[in-house]
């Protein structure tokens, strides 16, 4: 991130939105796992 | 005080907004091709099949199939327990005074067409329900609306048993919904 | 024409005074609203606790159908509807070009709504907010909810004239403020909304008339379910994208009046106001993914909002509000490290805090989740949980009550000319309000993961012929719930005796 620090206008706020999507995909993944518990369907 | 907005405001974005919305969209796009995705390497899909059917059609094949394939009653409920065969149509309801068409028994890795839907059952009304099936390990759900048959092509992974209740909320007595579906080894 | 305006000491905006005083009525009418369906929030909440287990069967779905209808609709329609009539004059140093038809419109939203409440709390509408079909209500429900709606529509058409008088009378130069043109997109999604609900309400009230009022039983044909529920959620769900526009709004009106925050790059945050737009209407199928009748095309395009373009919008949104606000705080001089802007930021001042605490839970809790149970495939384990109610808690809630919680602390000194009357109170209530409904709403999806059904007076089933129980892990979160429940109710009471104060007691603003 150092080396980008320059050209930003807003670097924390960079730095939460990548934790926003880091959130993000957990949930995400997490669902599928759960979802891959249950039985077949189709 | 006068209002007054910049009309020139189409200048060019700065470089972490750059990033940040190709990132952003690039994800958006990613959780829309999962969806297609996952039918194709994944075995827990919305089923896709289903028919328009009557009430009243819908509950002969109900009754027709509990006294078809009946092995046993429970006492509590009065409900049938009803095993039907691998592989075949099993009919099953939601009723109009707030109970399910009976207590199935299926045997696990086997397949089975489930068809679902609404009936009234000896009660006013064919209500809509949710259909959820709940264990330790998961929970599934899924809509039944009366007047369609909702076809769910469905293998239980492992024995043991499954409560059955009713997630959609259907009249004063929706909190009674409570069934089981045995899953044999 | 002059004399119907008033310039404000402070700001220095010229104010209709016509328009200010619908204003004032449409916001007094939302935060009444915000009370009866608190306490009905209270009451559910106790119920829904077993431990507690307060009101009987009937009164619970009696309250939860209320409360639903006095929140989603009644509280934020009508704030909605204040923040449309400022947004298109106090903003623009405008004129609401008939007023008397403002009048009508107010007065059709007050009949509806105490028609529905009546209706539903004789225990005649038990029905819950959906109504789904066979589920029968009085015609007067029907009724109160049509009412609600067209006046709500011609407030709506009445904020797109104003505009048009604003843009032929020239009163303001260059383009619509952004805040203004937020409003405008939430309105367009209104009007398509409202149509939806017209084409829904307006046959299945004519259905219950069927044998009511000396009616023939055979007046109106039944209404297929399956198309109530399609044309319902095309008024459902789009009602709450409404209210994800006026927030938005919220969220940069607040950024600039709190910090001096100056949007980076409108050019960016209008597309994103389009994205709406254009894309967010189709979310009314997340409802319907578990259904039978519609195909998984069907089902994978429309739930995504085409491909999840309207969920860019959000993104787009939720960065650049922040950023601005880093921006503005970086030039006061806080540039020290990634967060010293952060946290040197106005956290007394409660319009921020609810602002920024609306944001981030709008984001990591509500949109999040709604983006990941609203997935074809992840329906069928959350679909009619309780991790739904969770969802939408911390979409509507934490985001768009709070927001509007927020904008009150400067709704009150401008337009209704008294000082806010218990700071203490006011820097409470976000932290109160927020962290409650953060805990409430995250417990209540845990509890959702096990499958605990919403709308649901009794998960014991200690009536049923055939016993079920939950896993033992549920009661914890349910308790969880109880508390952040409790806590966010303590935060909305604090709101509401602080406006209802400062609006009859506070000090006057000359």
């Amino acid at each position: 991130m150092s080396d980008h620090k320059e050209g930003f206008e807003a670097p924390g706020t960079f730095v939460i939105a990548l934790v926003f999507l880091a959130v993000f995909v957990v949930v995400y993944v997490v669902n599928f796992k759960l979802l891959s518990n249950i039985w077949e369907i189709r | 005080m006068s209002i007054s907005v910049e009309r020139i405001w189409w200048r060019p974005l700065d470089r972490e907004e750059k990033i940040w919305v190709t990132i952003a969209l690039i994800w958006c796009l990613g959780t829309f091709f999962m969806m297609p995705v996952w039918h194709v390497i994944a075995k827990q899909n919305t089923p896709n099949e289903s028919y328009k059917v009557s009430v009243d059609d819908f509950e002969k094949l109900v009754t027709a199939f509990n006294e078809k394939y009946k092995v046993g009653m429970d006492e509590n409920s009065g409900l049938p327990i009803v095993r039907p065969p691998a592989g075949s149509d099993v009919y099953f309801a939601g009723t109009g005074i707030w109970q399910w068409s009976s207590i199935l028994e299926l045997e696990a890795g086997k397949e089975y067409r489930l068809h679902i839907s609404s009936i009234k059952g000896g009660g006013v009304e064919a209500w809509q329900h949710g259909l959820s099936i709940v264990s330790s390990k998961f929970n599934a759900n899924f809509m039944i609306i009366p007047g369609y048959d909702y076809v769910l092509k469905i293998t239980p992974t492992e024995a043991g048993e499954y409560g059955v209740i009713c997630n959609e909320f259907c009249g004063i007595g929706h909190h009674l919904m409570a069934g089981k579906i045995i899953v044999k080894g | 024409m002059a004399e119907q305006f008033r310039t404000c000491p402070t700001t220095g905006l010229k104010i209709h005074k016509p328009a200010e005083t619908l204003i004032r009525v449409n916001a007094v009418a939302a935060v009444v609203c915000l009370l009866v369906g608190g306490l009905a929030a209270l009451l559910i909440l106790l119920t829904r606790w077993p431990a507690v287990h307060l009101l009987n069967e009937e009164w619970f779905y009696r309250l939860l159908t209320a409360h639903a209808l006095d929140m989603l609709i009644a509280w934020i329609i009508f704030f909605e509807v204040a923040g449309l009539y400022f947004g298109a004059t106090v903003l623009l140093n405008n004129r609401l070009p008939a007023p008397k038809v403002g009048w009508v419109a107010f007065i059709l939203m007050i009949v509806g709504g105490a028609l529905i409440n009546y209706t539903v709390l004789v225990g005649e509408a038990t029905v819950a907010f959906t109504s789904y079909v066979p589920l029968k209500a009085s015609p007067t429900y029907y009724l109160g909810v049509i009412l609600f709606a067209v006046g709500a529509l011609t407030a709506v058409l009445h904020f797109f004239a104003a505009l048009i008088v604003a843009k032929k009378e020239k009163t303001y130069e260059g383009s619509l403020p952004m805040v203004t043109f937020g409003l405008m997109c939430a309105g367009v999604i209104a009007v398509l909304t409202l149509l939806h609900g017209a084409a829904i309400y307006i046959p299945t009230f004519l259905w219950s008339l069927n044998g009511q009022w000396g009616i023939p039983n055979d007046f109106f044909p039944g209404i297929d379910p399956m198309i109530y529920r399609l044309v319902w959620w095309g008024l459902g769900h789009p009602s709450q994208q409404i209210n994800v526009c006026a927030m938005v709004s919220m969220w940069y009106l607040i950024a600039t009046l709190t910090t001096g925050a100056k949007p980076l790059n409108e050019k960016l945050c209008r597309t994103a106001f389009l994205l709406y737009v254009l894309f967010i209407n189709v979310a009314s199928e997340h409802h319907l993914l578990v259904d039978p009748a519609l195909s998984i095309w069907h089902k994978i395009v429309n739930t995504s909002y085409v491909m999840h373009l309207a969920v860019l919008a959000s993104m787009i949104h939720a960065f650049a509000v922040p950023a601005m606000v880093e921006v503005a705080l970086r030039k006061k001089g806080f540039t020290k490290g990634l967060f010293e802007w952060l946290k040197k930021a106005p956290w007394g001042n409660p319009a921020f805090a609810s602002m920024f605490i609306s944001l981030m839970g709008f984001g990591f809790v509500g949109g999040i989740t709604g983006v990941t149970f609203g997935t074809e495939q992840i329906s069928i384990i959350r679909h009619n949980t309780w991790s739904i109610t969770g969802h939408f808690h911390g979409t509507v809630v934490l985001g768009t009550t709070l927001a509007f919680m927020g904008i009150t602390y400067y709704i009150v000194p401008l337009i209704f000319r008294r000082q806010i009357f218990s700071e203490t109170m006011a820097k409470l209530s976000p932290y109160f309000f927020g962290g409650g409904v953060f805990i409430f709403a995250n417990a209540m999806m845990f509890a959702g993961g096990y499958g605990v059904p919403r709308r649901h007076w009794d998960i014991t089933f200690a009536g049923a012929s055939i016993p079920f129980q939950f896993d033992p892990t549920v009661f914890f979160f349910i308790a969880l719930t109880g508390l952040g429940g409790l806590l966010a109710i303590v935060g909305g009471a604090l709101y509401v005796l602080n406006t209802v104060a400062s609006v009859f007691i506070g000090k006057k603003i000359q």
